[in-house]
């Protein structure tokens, strides 16, 4: 257990840059224009009622009009905003964290480093699913609640000296506990979502012996061309479903808490409705468990890491001398 | 003791090539064998066969096992330096170190940590940041500091100055070989491998068309300085090779007796490199 903790540690080490550095850059920079916001005057707080049109008066209305659903409606915004742009980051970071992470050594022939020590094949490329399964949404997750501690601070700081009272408008109404602890479980069940994505780059990763990134695109848009050239039946249709399990998971949301869901013919995007924290219940976050789509995507997800599994094992990838 | 590393009728094709075609080898304990080929020989395929990174026909057997279907089981036993360039540019000297610790069972920190202490490399350098002579400084030491039965070395010192080939082959032989070990090196500096190895292996086209040990060497081969009036006496006796020098000729003869030779001209022992040309320009022996 100990060298398994020390291939997930080695991961980290290597993509220090998407897992530290880079939440670190977007928590700056949040902060920053946070903090403009707050010197160029009250347009930062005019919206906090939830509503599209300006409100005049600023933060005197809110604070002898507003109702405390209101005002809990406003800091939600504020934490599922910033939340979901983190969750979007880390998708795109974690993305190319799989198509590098069995292309890289191989590209460098550090491969043969770590191939001359006693690691099985099957625990490397499990060290690398765990960390996009677990260790990246969780580092995340620290970093969205680090930053939003600071954020409610600064916010509350702001308000307190556009004269308003920081407790009545944010720190009372905020309610980051329940949205983190929403946010944990659907980071969870969000990486199970994406598990065939995951899993297909991963396997590109594996088997590519140049360019990755293409490859990983243009395996599922050639077959899909050929089927409509052959005019496949639809049973045959593999690069149409490969395509389509791919892309509308996708098109569903890519940051976790923000997904759209099917009920049925109606198709509700969570996130959308004025008040994020109601269409977040938990039944709702739980709601995509109960789906087939979701553990045909899990199958699916496990039969291409084994792929991915065999190819680091069993191939020879250097034909010359 | 069984050998170390047992192949017969090893072989490996790329397509229609043959990168080695039926091998057959004992390699026993305590040897450090030079696998000497030209380029495209099949040095290389060898070693990757012996080491688990590709498939193979025939039979193979590294300490007992089968190298392609337990490799990682196999890494306890064996290590392997191919040329400098492998070790991961990004990683730290601590991180390498921390991660071969927990990672290799038979690895002794203190050790690496010792023979680092000695260099100029630092923990908290990156790969990148040090010399290709630092590089492969930091390499050796971390596998000397593993007990290892087997060391394979590929190239190790490809593309490094004079100072740090001398000092790694130093190192090698003064602070790692305890008589015990078995060390399988491929090189094309000859010439400075030469007085430290214990057995040669000469392959060709995939095949092998030398296996001895050095001193078989020195008594079955002689390298004669032939004057121009001994010429023909000398040719009666079959030559491997024949080559002009400074106005005489050095005449390579096998498994001809000093007594044979004597009368011909100044006998010479015959170094590698010599025998090498013989074997890979003449094609007999």
């Amino acid at each position: 257990m100990n060298a398994f903790m020390t291939l997930i540690k080695r991961e980290y080490w290597e993509h220090r840059g998407g897992f530290f550095k880079t939440p670190i850059w977007l928590s700056g920079i949040f902060l920053l224009l946070v903090a403009m916001a707050g010197i160029t005057g009250k347009s930062a707080m005019i919206r906090f009622d939830g509503s599209d049109h300006m409100v005049e008066g600023g933060l005197k209305y809110l604070e002898t009009q507003a109702t405390p659903e209101q005002l809990r409606m406003g800091t939600d915004a504020l934490l599922y905003g910033t939340g979901s742009i983190f969750g979007f980051v880390m998708f795109i970071v974690l993305v190319f964290y799989c198509l590098g992470a069995l292309y890289d050594d191989r590209r460098d022939r550090s491969v043969l480093f770590w191939r001359s020590l006693p690691v099985s094949d099957l625990n490397t490329v499990l060290s690398k699913v765990t960390t996009v399964m677990l260790v990246g949404p969780m580092i995340y997750l620290a970093a969205i609640i680090i930053f939003q501690l600071v954020l409610l601070g600064v916010v509350g700081l702001i308000v307190m000296f556009q004269g308003g009272s920081p407790m009545t408008l944010v720190w009372l109404p905020a309610e980051p506990l329940t949205y983190w602890a929403r946010l944990f479980v659907a980071l969870l069940l969000h990486a199970l979502w994406l598990l065939p994505l995951y899993g297909w780059l991963l396997l590109v990763s594996s088997w590519a012996r140049s360019r990755p990134f293409l490859w990983a695109l243009l395996v599922p848009a050639a077959l899909s061309l050929l089927e409509v050239w052959f005019h496949a039946t639809a049973s045959l249709k593999v690069g149409h479903q490969l395509g389509d399990l791919l892309l509308s998971r996708l098109s569903t949301g890519i940051a976790p808490l923000s997904w759209k869901m099917t009920d049925g013919d109606e198709v509700v995007m969570i996130g959308s409705t004025n008040d994020p924290g109601l269409s977040t219940e938990w039944s709702v976050i739980m709601e995509r468990l109960y789906t087939l789509d979701m553990w045909v995507g899990v199958v699916v997800g496990i039969a291409f890491i084994a792929g991915a599994i065999w190819i680091r094992r069993y191939r020879d990838d250097s034909a010359t001398e | 003791m069984s050998a170390v590393i047992h192949a017969s009728g090893l072989s490996k094709r790329y397509g229609a090539k043959a990168a080695l075609d039926g091998v057959n080898l004992d390699i026993q304990p305590g040897r450090i064998v030079g696998l000497i080929g030209p380029n495209g020989a099949g040095k290389t395929t060898a070693l990757k066969a012996m080491l688990g990174l590709t498939p193979f026909e025939g039979t193979l057997e590294v300490m007992g096992r089968d190298p392609f279907r337990q490799r990682h089981e196999l890494m306890h036993d064996v290590c392997f330096i191919a040329d400098v360039a492998v070790l991961p540019r990004w990683i730290q000297v601590g991180q390498v170190i921390d991660y071969v610790a927990a990672v290799h069972p038979r690895f002794d920190r203190a050790h690496c940590e010792g023979v680092l202490a000695k260099t100029q490399i630092s923990m908290r350098q990156r790969v990148r940041e040090l010399s290709k002579g630092m590089v492969v400084q930091l390499h050796l030491a971390l596998v000397m500091a593993i007990d290892a039965r087997l060391l394979v070395l590929d190239e190790p010192t490809l593309g490094l100055d004079i100072l740090y080939r001398k000092r790694f082959y130093e190192q090698l032989l003064n602070d790692y070989f305890d008589g015990e070990r078995t060390i399988l090196i491929t090189t094309h500096q000859v010439e400075e491998i030469e007085h430290l190895l214990t057995d040669l292996i000469f392959i060709k086209d995939g095949k092998v068309v030398l296996d001895t040990s050095m001193e078989d060497v020195a008594a079955r081969y002689h390298q004669v300085l032939v004057p121009a009036d001994r010429m023909e006496a000398a040719r009666a006796l079959k030559p491997l090779t024949e080559r002009r020098q400074l106005g005489r000729t050095v005449c390579l003869f096998g498994d001809k007796s000093e007594a044979q030779l004597a009368d011909l001209g100044e006998i010479h022992p015959v170094s590698v490199a010599d025998l090498f040309v013989a074997y890979m320009e003449g094609g007999q022996a």
